[in-house]
C-alpha cells in the first residue's frame, strides 16, 4: 500500500514537470515568454499543493466521515454567495475572493459531495429505508450542490458531480435496480433540461455536432485544437516548436487546452506518455481501496479516482472534438490554482487512507 | 463489488481517448498538418503589371493602374465588426450596409483580408489607415484601365478581376484575386500579356501579422502588345458612325494588317473591369456586347455582284461588253423580281456602276446556283479570316445539297435568282466583306487579317494570305465597274466623288428578315495602287446611302486632321 502511494507521488510530480513544461511553451509567442508571472505564479501553486498534500496525508480521514454534513454546508454557502456575489468571468460567475486571493467554490463542493457520498453509501446496514436514505436523500443532496453549479453557469462541472453518484453508488453495495431509476428519469427530462440551457451553452453543444457552424468562437476553438492535435503525428512537433501553439491559433491553450499543446508538441508518443501516467495514479488509487481498512476510506478513494478521471476523460476528449467544449481544466496540467489545490488535497486523503490500512 | 466498477470505467474510458489520439494523430495526421500549414504558412501575392496595348503610332490604348482598397481581417475584428463598419460609414461618408455587403461578398476565411472599399484613392486610403490604425488593412491592387473607353471596345476587349474559386486556395489562400482577359485582344493575347504573379511565403500569426519570411517568388511583368489599329482612323470611324448600328473596317489589302474596326453600338470598358452598373449591356435590346465586325452576319445584298460578275468572266459566260437589258423586272418561275429602275440596256461596267437587278438575274441564271457557291467559296466566303480576335463566326455559303439538307426542298430558279443579287441565304460578315474587296485590290490574294503587329521588339508571326486563281484581266474589270460605282454620273455612290481619293466601291442595300433594310458600302482605294480596303456596314439603315455617307464622313474627317 504503501508502494502504491509512492508511485502516485512521483507520477504526479512528473506531471508537474510536464505541466510547467507545457505552460512555459504555451505562455511563449513567436520565440519569446510572453508572461513570465504566470509561469512564477503556478510555481508557488504546486510548491503549496505539494506542502496541502503531505498535511492533509496526516489528517485521519475518518474525521471526514463526521464532518461531511458541515462540509456540505460551507459548500452550499459558498455557491449561494457566489451565484449572488461573485466575480464575473466570461460570462460565468464561478469565482469568489477570499482574502484577497480568487477560489472556485465549485472546486471545494466536489470535494463536499465526494466525502457526503461515501458516508451515505458506507452506512448499509442500518435499520430505515433503505430506498430513502442510500437513493433519494444523497442523490438530492447532490442534486442541489449540481443545480446551484448549473446556475453559474458551469455545466461540466454540475455533470462531473452528478457523474460522480452514479459512480461511487455502482461501487458501493446498495441494490444498481435503485441507481437506473434516477437515469431513466435523467432521459425523460432531457428535452425539458434543454431549455434550461444558455444560449452559449445551446450553442455549444450544436458545434460540437456541427464545428463549422461558428468558425470562431466555440467551433473555431474545436477546428484549431484539432489541428494543433492531429499536426503533431507520432513524435511532435518538439518543444516550443508547436506552430498552432507558438502562432497563437490556440485560445485558452495554457489552461482547459493545455493537452492540445502537449499533443502538438510531443505527438501521439507524448499523449500516450500523459495517458499512462493517469493510469497509474488511477489504478494505484483504486488499488489503496481495494487495501482500505473499512468501507468509507474504500469509497473515499473510489470517490477520489472518479472524480479525477472525470476529469481527465472530459477534458481530453473535448480537446479531441469527441466530446462537448465544457470549462473543465485537465487535472495537475492546466494553469490555475483551485483545481491543483482540489486535486491535491483528494491525493492528500488517499495516502491518508494508504497510510492507515494494515496490508 | 469494489473497484472492480470503476476500473472498467477507466480502463475503457482511456481506450476511448487513445483511440482517438490513435486516429487524429497517426491516421489523419498528415492530413492536419497540412491544416497547420496552412493556417501559419501563408502565399501573399504579388500581381504582376499585365502589359499595356498601343496602337500603330503607339497611343496608349489600356494600361494597368495602382488602386487601394480597404480591406480587414474578420478575425481581428470578430468582436467589433458593427462597431468599426458604423464608424468607418460616418468616417468615409459611405453607407454601412454597402460594407456590409461587400464584406459577404469578398470573404474567404477567417484570416484573410477582406476588401470592403474598393478603388479609393491614395490619400483616402493612407487616411482611413491613419485614423483606424490596425483595424484595416490597405491592400494595392493593379486595376486596368482603358483611356478610350468606348472607341476600342470590340477590339480590345477587357480584363476582369475574379476571386479564385479554387476551394482550398479560398479556404487558406490570402484572398488571391485573378485577372483574365475576357473578350478581344485581351482574351487572344492574354498568355502574353498576362506576366506572371509572384509571391511572397511568409509565417504569420492567429491575428495575420507576419512573423516571419520564407521566401518569394517574384513577379514577371505582362509583355506590351503594339497593334495594327491607327487611333485616329478608329475615332474618326467611330465618331462616323454616329447612333447606326453596324461595323466599320478598313484594312491593308497588302498586308492583312487591320487598320480600323469599330462595332456600334459600344460599351464602357471601364465598368466591365469593375463590374460596375454593366448589367443593363447585357439585357438591352441592341446587343451593344456584339461585335458586329466577325461575331454576326448578314446578307451582303448587292455588294456581292461584284463577285457574280466576277465568277461570270472566270467561267466565261460573260465578257465585259455583255449586254443585257433591263425592262424593272424579269419573269422566273412563277414570279417577277424586280430591279429599282428601268435601266434599258447595259454592259457589265453600267450593270455594276448602276447596279442593276436585271443584269445579275440573267448573269446569275446561266451561272446556276452551285457554281456561282463555288466561286464563294474559292473566296472563302464559308470560313473564319482567321482574325487575332475570340468568337468569329463563318459566312453561310448555300447551294442545292445545302438546301435539301436544310429544308428538305429544291432548289428553284428564284433561289439563283435571289442568290445572284447577294439575297436569301447568303450570308457574312462585314470582315469577309473587307477581306473580298481587299482580293479584288491586291490581285487575288485571301489576307489574313490581324490587329496585333508586335509584342515588345518581336514581330508576331501571322498567317500569309491565299492566293486565288482568278486572271488579273477579270479582276480590273470589276475593279473598273467599281470605280464606276463613284465615278460614273449614275454610279451608286457619286456623291464620294468630290473627295478626290480615287476610290472604287459597291453598295448594298440588303433585305433581312428584321425589320429595314440593312446598307452596305464596301471597297478599296486609291483605285490606282489600292492601300486600303474597306467595309461599311449599317444594320436596319434603310439603304446603301446611309453608308456611303457614313464612309464621307470618315474620310473627311481624316482629311481634315491630314491623316490622308
Amino acid at each position: 500500500m504503501k508502494r502504491s502511494c509512492l508511485i502516485i507521488l512521483v507520477c504526479v510530480f512528473i506531471l508537474n514537470v510536464l505541466s510547467l513544461m507545457a505552460l512555459y511553451s504555451s505562455l511563449h509567442q513567436a520565440g519569446e515568454l510572453k508572461n513570465i508571472e504566470m509561469f512564477k505564479r503556478q510555481i508557488i501553486w504546486v510548491g503549496l499543493s505539494w506542502a496541502l498534500l503531505l498535511a492533509v496525508a496526516f489528517i485521519n480521514y475518518r474525521i471526514y466521515f463526521d464532518l461531511s454534513y458541515i462540509f456540505y454546508a460551507v459548500a452550499f454557502i459558498f455557491l449561494l454567495v457566489v451565484i449572488f456575489s461573485g466575480r464575473e468571468i466570461m460570462g460565468a460567475k464561478r469565482w469568489l475572493s477570499l482574502g484577497g486571493f480568487q477560489f472556485q467554490p465549485s472546486e471545494f463542493a466536489k470535494i463536499a459531495i465526494l466525502i457526503l457520498l461515501a458516508r451515505c453509501f458506507t452506512r448499509v446496514n442500518e435499520a430505515g429505508n433503505v430506498f430513502v436514505q442510500k437513493m433519494l436523500l444523497p442523490f438530492a443532496l447532490v442534486g442541489i450542490l449540481s443545480f446551484l453549479i448549473f446556475k453559474q453557469p458551469d455545466l461540466g462541472t454540475a455533470m462531473i458531480c452528478m457523474f460522480l453518484f452514479f459512480c461511487l453508488g455502482f461501487s458501493s453495495r446498495i441494490k444498481k435496480f435503485y441507481l437506473f431509476l434516477p437515469i431513466i428519469a435523467g432521459l425523460l427530462l432531457l428535452p425539458l433540461g434543454w431549455h434550461t440551457l444558455k444560449d452559449y451553452q445551446k450553442k455549444r453543444l450544436m458545434v460540437f455536432m456541427n464545428p463549422n457552424i461558428e468558425p470562431w468562437g466555440a467551433g473555431y476553438t474545436i477546428i484549431q485544437s484539432k489541428i494543433a492535435i492531429g499536426s503533431g503525428r507520432y513524435a511532435g512537433k518538439g518543444f516550443l516548436s508547436g506552430t498552432q501553439n507558438q502562432f497563437n491559433f490556440l485560445p485558452e491553450r495554457h489552461t482547459d487546452f493545455i493537452f492540445t499543446v502537449i499533443a502538438e508538441e510531443w505527438g501521439f508518443l507524448g499523449s500516450l506518455f500523459l495517458i499512462i501516467l493517469y493510469y497509474l495514479i488511477l489504478s494505484n488509487i483504486l488499488a489503496i481501496a481495494g487495501g482500505a481498512n473499512d468501507e468509507f476510506g474504500r469509497l473515499l478513494c473510489i470517490g477520489a479516482a472518479s472524480l479525477l478521471f472525470l476529469h481527465i476523460f472530459i477534458n481530453m476528449g473535448m480537446t479531441i472534438g469527441i466530446l462537448p467544449v465544457v470549462g473543465i481544466p485537465l487535472l495537475f496540467m492546466s494553469y490555475g490554482g483551485t483545481h491543483i489545490v482540489m486535486s491535491f488535497l483528494l491525493l492528500g486523503i488517499v495516502c491518508n487512507v494508504s497510510g492507515q490500512s494494515r496490508i | 463489488m469494489g473497484t472492480r466498477f470503476i476500473t472498467r470505467l477507466i480502463i475503457s474510458g482511456f481506450m476511448v481517448l487513445i483511440s482517438a489520439l490513435f486516429y487524429t494523430q497517426i491516421i489523419k495526421g498528415s492530413f492536419y498538418l497540412e491544416k497547420a500549414r496552412n493556417n501559419y504558412i501563408k502565399i501573399v501575392p504579388l500581381y504582376a503589371r499585365r502589359g499595356s496595348i498601343y496602337d500603330r503610332n503607339h497611343v496608349l490604348l489600356a494600361a494597368d493602374r495602382p488602386t487601394f482598397n480597404i480591406a480587414v481581417i474578420p478575425y481581428q475584428i470578430r468582436n467589433e465588426k458593427d462597431e468599426l463598419f458604423s464608424e468607418l460609414s460616418l468616417f468615409f461618408q459611405i453607407k454601412e450596409e454597402t460594407l456590409h455587403r461587400k464584406y459577404r461578398k469578398n470573404f474567404l476565411n477567417v484570416f484573410s483580408p477582406v476588401d470592403i472599399m474598393i478603388d479609393l484613392k491614395k490619400e483616402d486610403a493612407l487616411k482611413i489607415k491613419n485614423r483606424f490604425k490596425d483595424r484595416v488593412v490597405i491592400r494595392a491592387l493593379p486595376r486596368r484601365s482603358y483611356p478610350f473607353a468606348r472607341e476600342f471596345s470590340h477590339v480590345l476587349g477587357y480584363v476582369k478581376e475574379e476571386q479564385m474559386s479554387y476551394k482550398d486556395i479560398k479556404e487558406y489562400g490570402y484572398s488571391p484575386f485573378e485577372r483574365v482577359g475576357k473578350s478581344g485582344l485581351e482574351i487572344f493575347y492574354d498568355s502574353y500579356l498576362k506576366g506572371e504573379d509572384g509571391a511572397d511565403l511568409v509565417e504569420v500569426d492567429s491575428r495575420g501579422r507576419i512573423v516571419g519570411y520564407l521566401g518569394t517568388k517574384d513577379t514577371v511583368k505582362g509583355r506590351d502588345l503594339f497593334l495594327t489599329l491607327d487611333s485616329r482612323m478608329q475615332q474618326a470611324a467611330y465618331q462616323a458612325m454616329g447612333d447606326w448600328r453596324g461595323a466599320f473596317i478598313c484594312l491593308d489589302p497588302d498586308s492583312g494588317e487591320v487598320l480600323t474596326f469599330v462595332s456600334k453600338p459600344s460599351f464602357d470598358l471601364n465598368a466591365f473591369v469593375s463590374g460596375k452598373g454593366v448589367g443593363t449591356y447585357f439585357i438591352d435590346k441592341n446587343k451593344p456586347l456584339l461585335n458586329r465586325g466577325i461575331q454576326s452576319r448578314y446578307p451582303p445584298g448587292s455588294v456581292f455582284k461584284t463577285l457574280l460578275a466576277l465568277a461570270g468572266l472566270e467561267e466565261k459566260i460573260a465578257v465585259p461588253s455583255t449586254t443585257y437589258t433591263c425592262t424593272g423586272g424579269v419573269k422566273i418561275g412563277g414570279g417577277v423580281f424586280r430591279c429599282l429602275h428601268n435601266h434599258g440596256s447595259l454592259n457589265m461596267y453600267q450593270a455594276i456602276a448602276r447596279s442593276c437587278n436585271v443584269y445579275f438575274y440573267n448573269l446569275g441564271l446561266k451561272l446556276k446556283a452551285d457554281r456561282i457557291a463555288k466561286w464563294c467559296r474559292r473566296f472563302h466566303l464559308d470560313k473564319i479570316s482567321g482574325i487575332d480576335l475570340p468568337y468569329e463566326k463563318a459566312g453561310l455559303v448555300p447551294d442545292r445539297a445545302w438546301k435539301k439538307k436544310k429544308y428538305k426542298a429544291g432548289w428553284y430558279g428564284g433561289d439563283t435568282a435571289n442568290f445572284s443579287i447577294g439575297q436569301g441565304y447568303l450570308e457574312i460578315t462585314p470582315l469577309r466583306a473587307a477581306l473580298l474587296m481587299a482580293a479584288y485590290a491586291n490581285g487575288g490574294s485571301l489576307l489574313h487579317p490581324y490587329l496585333a503587329g508586335f509584342v515588345e521588339e518581336d514581330k508576331i508571326p501571322h498567317l500569309g494570305s491565299v492566293p486565288v486563281n482568278v486572271s488579273e484581266t477579270n479582276l480590273k474589270v470589276i475593279r473598273r465597274g467599281m470605280r464606276q460605282v463613284v465615278s460614273d454620273e449614275q454610279g451608286t455612290a457619286r456623291i464620294l466623288e468630290q473627295l478626290h481619293l480615287g476610290l472604287a466601291g459597291k453598295t448594298g442595300t440588303a433585305q433581312n428578315g428584321r425589320g429595314k433594310n440593312h446598307g452596305w458600302f464596301s471597297g478599296f482605294f486609291p483605285y490606282d495602287r489600292p492601300e486600303y480596303a474597306f467595309c461599311v456596314f449599317l444594320e436596319n439603315a434603310g439603304s446603301s446611302y446611309q453608308a456611303v455617307k457614313v464612309l464621307n464622313d470618315f474620310l473627311s474627317i481624316l482629311k481634315q486632321d491630314k491623316v490622308l
